[in-house]
Order: C-alpha cells, then structure tokens, then sequence
C-alpha cells in the first residue's frame, strides 16, 4: 500500500507542478464564477414552464457550479500515463518490484486527488463568491452537501479514464468517444429520464437534477422544464421569485448508486491492470530492429554542405507544416474525416450545420499540436536557430492550421454561399480562423495541449447542444455580425498574441520595462 | 570567421553560469571546450547559437553584435543541442525535410542534401524508421544531421560524441576536422581524448570562468604530456596555469 501510494503522490506532485494544473484550477474557479446568479453569460436559469423561469438570486444557487467540473477534468486527468511513457518513468515502474495493478491503483488515486482537489477549489471558489456576491446571506453551509454525489461519480471518471489510457492502442479514439458517451450518458439519463442510466453517470449530473427537481416541486408546486448552465438564453428571465435550495439529502437509492460506481471503479481499476499487461505486450514497436552493420565500419563520409539563400519561404513552410499536422494520422481517423467532409456537401444544412463543428473537433489531433509542440518535444531550439525562425515557424502553423479548418468546413461554406447566406458563410469561416488562432494562442501560452482541446470539446458540445453561442452558429436568425465581428478580431489577435509570446516581445517588454 | 565573446555574463537565480567570460574563437581548426558538468560549457554556447540572450557582455561575429543581430548568426549557424529533440512519428528523412523546409531550402536542394548527409552518417538504412524508434546514438547522428543542413559557416555542437560508439566517435572527429579548414567549429567534451586528437585551440571552464585557452598540447605540459591529469590538476585548481 505504501508503494501504491508513492506512486499517487508522485504522480500528484508531478502533476500539481505543471503550469496546466494551475489553468484547470483558475478554469475550475472561472466555471463559478460562470454559474453566479445574475451574470448575463452563463446564467443558471430553471424553466418551470416554457415561458415562466427562474434565474438564481442568491447564495444557494452558487453550489451548483461543481457541476461543469466533470466536463473539463475528464481531458486533464487523461494522459498521465503517456506521460509516465514519454518520461520512460513507466519503464521504471515495470523493472521495479511494483505490480501492474499497485501502478493502475497509485495512477487512479492520483486522478482521484487530482479531481477532488479542482472540486475543491470549485467548492472554495462559490463560498469565496457566495460571500462578496451576496454579503448579508449566510453561507449556506448545508446546500454544500449537493457536491456529495460527486464524489462516486469523479471515482468513476477517474477509473473510466485510467481504463482508457491502459489501452494502448485505442488510447487516442478512445478519449473523445468516451467523453462523448459520458456526455450522453449523463444528458440522456437526466433528459429521457431513462433512470438506469445513472448508475454509470461519471458526471453527477442525475443525482444533481434529480435535487433540483425535487427542490423545484416542493418549492414551487411546478414541475421543471429545463435547466440551464450555460449559454445566453432568447428568453428573459422574470426572475423575482426566490428560491433557496436546502440541503441535498442522502437515500436508499443514492447509496446503491453510489455502491455501484464504487464498485464499479475498483473492478476498472483491476482491468485497466490486465488491459496495461496485455496492450504493452500486443504493442510492439511498428518496426521491425534494424540488424547491426555487418560489413566493416569505413567511417562517416564526407560533408556536402548546400548552397541556399537564407530567406523564408512561406510556400515551403507551410507545406511542411502541413505534412507535419497529417502525420501519424491513421486510415480510421482519414476515412472519417472524409466521410464527414461528403456528409457535409450532401446533407441537409440544417444537419450539415451541425456535422460543420463536428468536422473540426474530428480534426483537433490537428489543430491541437499548434504552438505546443515545439515545447512538448523541445524542438524550439530547432527553429529557434534559424533566422527569425521561431516567428515564421509560427506564421507557417497558423496558416496551415487555417487551411486545414477552411478545408474541413468547405463544402458547408460553398454551400452557404452559393445560397447567398452570406451571413451564415461569414459565421462559417470566422469559427474556422478562430479554432487555429486559438490553439496557437493556447498552445503558446499554455504550452500544453489539453487547455485547447478542452476548449474545444466544450465550444463543440455547447454548439451541438444548440445553446447559441458566436462560435459556429450557422442559422442565420442567431447570428449577430457584431459579435461575429469581434469573434474574427479576438481571433486574429489570439494569433498575434502567440507569435509575439514566442518572439518574446514579453520578455524583452519586461526587459525595458526593468530598465526604468 | 571571428567568433568574439567579451565580458558575458549570465546568471540563474544565484547560479553564475557564465561569469565575465572573454573569449576569441577563428575559423580553421576544431576549438573544443571541456569542463566539469555544471560548468557553464552548454550556457555558453546556447548564448552564442543566439538561443538564449546574456544577461550582459556582447558576442560579435565578424564584428557584428549579435545581440542586436541575431540573425546575423543564424544565417551560418549549424547548431547541435545536447539534447537532442525530434518529432518521434516522423522519420529521419521527414525531419530533416521539416527543418530544412522551416530553414527555406528548397526541395531539390534538400532532398539532395539530406540523402547525402544521411549517408555520410550511415542513416542510410533507418530513413523510413520512425525517430521515436531510434537508439540514443541514431537520434545523435540525426542530430549532427540536423546542424549540417545547408551551408553552415558555424557549426557549435554541445556534447556531440554522446551515445556514439568508438568507431562513430572516430569518424565524427574526422568530419569535424574536414569541416573545420574553412569554418568556425566549436564542440563541448567531456571526453579528453576527443580533445587531444582534434581541437587545436581548446578552453577548460569551471563556474562560468574560463581557466585556461590554449593548445591542448600545452595544457598537457603541466602534468608530463598527460592532458588528462592536466585536466583533474586544472580543474581541481591543483596547478596553477
Ligand atoms: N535554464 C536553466 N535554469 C536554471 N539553471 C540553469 C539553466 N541552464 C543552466 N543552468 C545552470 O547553469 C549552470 C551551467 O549549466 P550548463 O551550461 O548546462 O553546464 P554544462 O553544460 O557545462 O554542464 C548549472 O549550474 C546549471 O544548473
Ligand atoms: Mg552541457
């Protein structure tokens, strides 16, 4: 045990240090502040019939905001054992004397940690919040207990997660299916109201709804409609009637579903043990070892060096930025992307318009290495050397990363604009600009890949959802140019920002700015 | 070539890496640099392969400030990092296109050279295996292939015999040497011998100082013609030079 719990607090410490941990705690915070009662972006809002609604006014409602949590802490935990790979920490591990499954057990408690800990920091941020937002209320301590189901569900995730990565093979399809199907799970469970579904919510979002049902019914007599998180509704809210949540109370029920996940999680944890054992096996090197030279050694040859102009050459660049993006990419993951690609000539727009953002998210393996791959395998120093190369190495990415975004939504924007939806058209490849322009940025700034594919994950699943946001909003009668305008301005910048981070402007701004 | 460092300093926290450091490098012959681990030896070239900015002093090539004109320096530049970074999907081939196509060498010309080069340093066989797959030494010598794309006038290798065996050490020396009739070459060590059989110039450094440039054989004087005991004599600050 003591060596299961090494390996946890290894893998905690590891991962508190990297700058990433930090952004998942400052977007833990920023999903609360979201969620305050009253903001006009992420206003939380309960419909209790379709024209009559609440919107939260006071402190209560706050201790709901854990939970978006879920949603993002499924990208971060993912990884830690490609991780451990990368490092060839695992390799460690497999020479030592620590079993498979003492390493899958320390892997889980440490995403286990990890959740708990933004959860906590979610939980610390709405009593921070309760307090400047509403002063003269009391802390409603006892609604804190909302965040108790949680907790099962975020053991799950992590065992879920942890299972995922065991599978060598299918690690990368597995990620974004699984998340899809958490996603599903939890919405269906609560929308359909197919209840046996909540026994495998990682999201806790059945047990959170089945309160707010509860809470809404005994306080108003209404039945609910709808809630919502996120996303600006069409509807104002009339939102002078209180409600304030009680506290959320254990059962019968909850403690079976609670078993269930508990169990459930130990039993995934063991075979993420067997499935490591196997995958590491079955996964041999692609290629095959190349022999030792037989024929005597004649030493190197001699050096023909190349004569060329030392110039940048933006065609060149970027096709090499292309091939870069494309590599590694396997038939699977081509044959879908163009599938999509026909679905999105030959469906109707309105499907068509929803397939658009899901062509993109199909494409963030793309998108994602944009900015920080330079700093995940430290090739910087490779362009950093050459003459104003960190610069025109970004400028290549970006405009190879617009390529492929256009590329992917292309036929959905011919389509709009051989329909004179200019609007719409416009919309179309604004969204495209903007998802490059933002990997780079949070590649560059984040040095990691898991804060744009969060953002990724989460623009997609808000536009499916068809909560209207400005990002890839195809139906014309929601979309606002204004808005429209100033998404293709921050996107632009966002591009900027980064290539200037990485031409260090920063540093040398800090620089001068030491100097007075 | 002239290669200039005067004066530069360079600090990490309460760490003086490089610590007023003077010294002159010309083209025509290795100058190899050796030095205790710590030493300040891979500070020093990162600031000359322009990566990184000293805190203060200035580096001239030719005259020319390379703190103001970096690029100056990147235009001629060969550069090997100690460590070596590659993308581990692409294949050595792939690589050094991606570099050579980021450097803005045209494709002919690269593809030429890269299969040249590749063949110089025996990756011949490996060039569709992908770098993720590659012994420490192969990713080394994709390394060293990476710093001779192009035409380079300077070429600074930090470490470069590392994870090469006797025979590609041997050979190495001897590119370098070919290399270094008409070029600046500049390489860290910690291996003597590599000293002793290519560099006519050399530095010893320790915490960020330079405590002797010179001839190898001359350092090699303070302990009978051994440069080896000359060396731990040096470094231990046993001699006084
Ligand atoms: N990026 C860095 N951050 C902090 N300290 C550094 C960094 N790079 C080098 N150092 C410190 O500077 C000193 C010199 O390092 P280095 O130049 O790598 O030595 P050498 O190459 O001779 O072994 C060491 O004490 C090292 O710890
Ligand atoms: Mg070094």
């Amino acid at each position: 045990m003591r060596r299961v719990l090494g390996v946890a607090i290894a893998d905690f410490k590891e991962r508190r240090r990297r700058f990433s941990f930090l952004a998942v705690v400052a977007l833990s915070l920023l999903s609360t502040a979201l969620t305050l009662p009253g903001n006009k972006l992420g206003m939380v809002m309960v419909y209790l019939e379709p024209e009559k609604l609440l919107q939260g006014g006071n402190a209560t409602w706050l201790m709901l905001s854990g939970a978006a949590v879920p949603y993002y802490m499924f990208f971060f935990i993912l990884g830690n054992i490609e991780h451990d790979e990368k490092t060839k920490v695992r390799d460690m591990a497999k020479c030592s004397a620590l079993s498979d499954f003492s390493y899958c057990l320390g892997k889980f408690i440490s995403n286990v940690f990890v959740v708990l800990s933004s959860m906590t920091a979610v939980v610390a941020g709405s009593i921070a919040i309760a307090l400047i937002r509403f002063p003269g209320d009391p802390i409603p301590w006892s609604v804190l207990t909302v965040n108790i189901p949680f907790i099962p569900a975020l053991l799950f995730m992590a065992a879920v997660v942890l299972f995922c990565e065991t599978t060598v093979m299918l690690r990368k399809m597995w990620s974004v299916a699984v998340y899809l199907v958490m996603v599903s799970v939890a919405v269906t469970s609560v929308e359909l109201g197919m209840s046996n579904l909540k026994y495998l919510d990682m999201t806790g979002l059945s047990e959170l709804m089945e309160y707010v049902r509860k809470e809404m019914l005994e306080k108003t007599g209404l039945p609910l409609v709808s809630f919502h998180m996120f996303g600006v509704s069409s509807v104002k809210p009339t939102g002078t009637k209180q409600i304030y949540f009680g506290p959320w109370a254990m059962n019968l029920a909850h403690a079976v579903t609670f078993g269930i996940k508990i169990a459930l999680s130990g039993i995934l944890v063991y075979l993420s043990s067997v499935a490591l054992k196997i995958s590491e096996k079955a996964h041999k090197p692609k290629l095959a070892a190349l022999p030792q030279a037989e024929e005597a050694f004649s030493g190197f040859g001699t050096y023909e060096p190349a004569k060329f102009i030392s110039r940048g050459n933006a065609m060149l660049g970027i096709s090499a930025e292309l091939r870069l993006m494309f590599s590694g990419k396997n038939l699977f993951w081509k044959a879908v992307a163009i599938a999509g690609l026909i679905a999105l000539a030959f469906a109707p727009m309105e499907v068509a318009s929803a397939i658009a953002p899901l062509e993109l998210v199909w494409c963030i393996r793309l998108f994602s290495g944009m900015g920080s791959r330079e700093h995940i395998h430290g090739t910087i120093n490779c362009v950093a050397v050459i003459p104003n190369g960190k610069k025109r190495q970004m400028l290549y990415s970006w405009a190879a990363g617009t390529l492929i975004a256009l590329g992917a939504v292309s036929p959905a924007l011919f389509r709009l604009l051989a329909t004179s939806n200019y609007l719409a058209a416009f919309s179309c490849a604004v969204g495209a600009l903007f998802v490059p322009s933002i990997a780079l940025f949070l590649g560059e700034w984040t040095k990691t890949q898991r804060v744009f594919e969060i953002v990724m994950v989460v623009l997609t699943y808000a536009v499916i959802s068809n909560v209207s946001i400005v990002y890839m909003e195809l139906r014309p009668s929601y979309i606002s140019a204004s808005a429209l305008w100033v998404l293709f301005v921050a996107s632009v910048l966002a591009g900027v920002l980064a290539i200037a981070k990485r031409a260090g402007f920063g540093a040398k701004l800090e620089a001068k700015l030491a100097g007075f | 070539m002239q290669l200039k460092v005067q004066e530069v300093s360079k600090r990490f926290g309460s760490v003086h890496a490089l610590d007023s450091l003077s010294l002159e490098i010309e083209s025509g012959g290795v100058f190899g640099l050796v030095g205790p681990n710590g030493a300040g030896k891979s500070t020093l070239m990162r600031i000359l392969a322009t990566i990184e900015q000293a805190d203060s002093g200035k580096v001239y090539l030719d005259g020319v400030d390379l703190g103001k004109k970096p690029n100056e320096m990147r235009r001629v530049l060969g550069y090997l990092p100690q460590d070596i970074a590659v993308y581990p999907n692409l294949t050595p081939v792939e690589f050094l296109e991606y570099i050579a196509a980021i450097k803005g060498i045209g494709k002919a010309v690269a593809k030429k050279q890269i299969s040249g080069i590749l063949d110089t340093l025996r990756l011949s066989d490996a060039r569709k295996r992908k770098l993720g797959g590659f012994s420490g030494g192969m990713r080394q010598r994709v390394g060293i292939a990476c710093a001779l794309l192009g035409d380079p006038q300077v070429v600074i290798a930090d470490e470069p015999s590392s994870g090469l065996d006797p025979e590609e050490r041997i050979s190495l020396r001897k590119l370098f040497l070919s290399m270094a009739k008409t070029r600046i070459v500049l390489l860290s060590t910690h291996i003597i011998s590599d000293i002793e059989t290519t560099a006519s110039r050399m530095a010893l450094m320790k915490s960020g100082k330079l405590i002797y440039v010179g001839a190898p054989s001359e350092l090699a004087l303070y302990a009978d013609g051994d440069l080896e005991n000359a060396y731990i004599q040096a470094v231990h600050g046993e001699a006084v030079i």
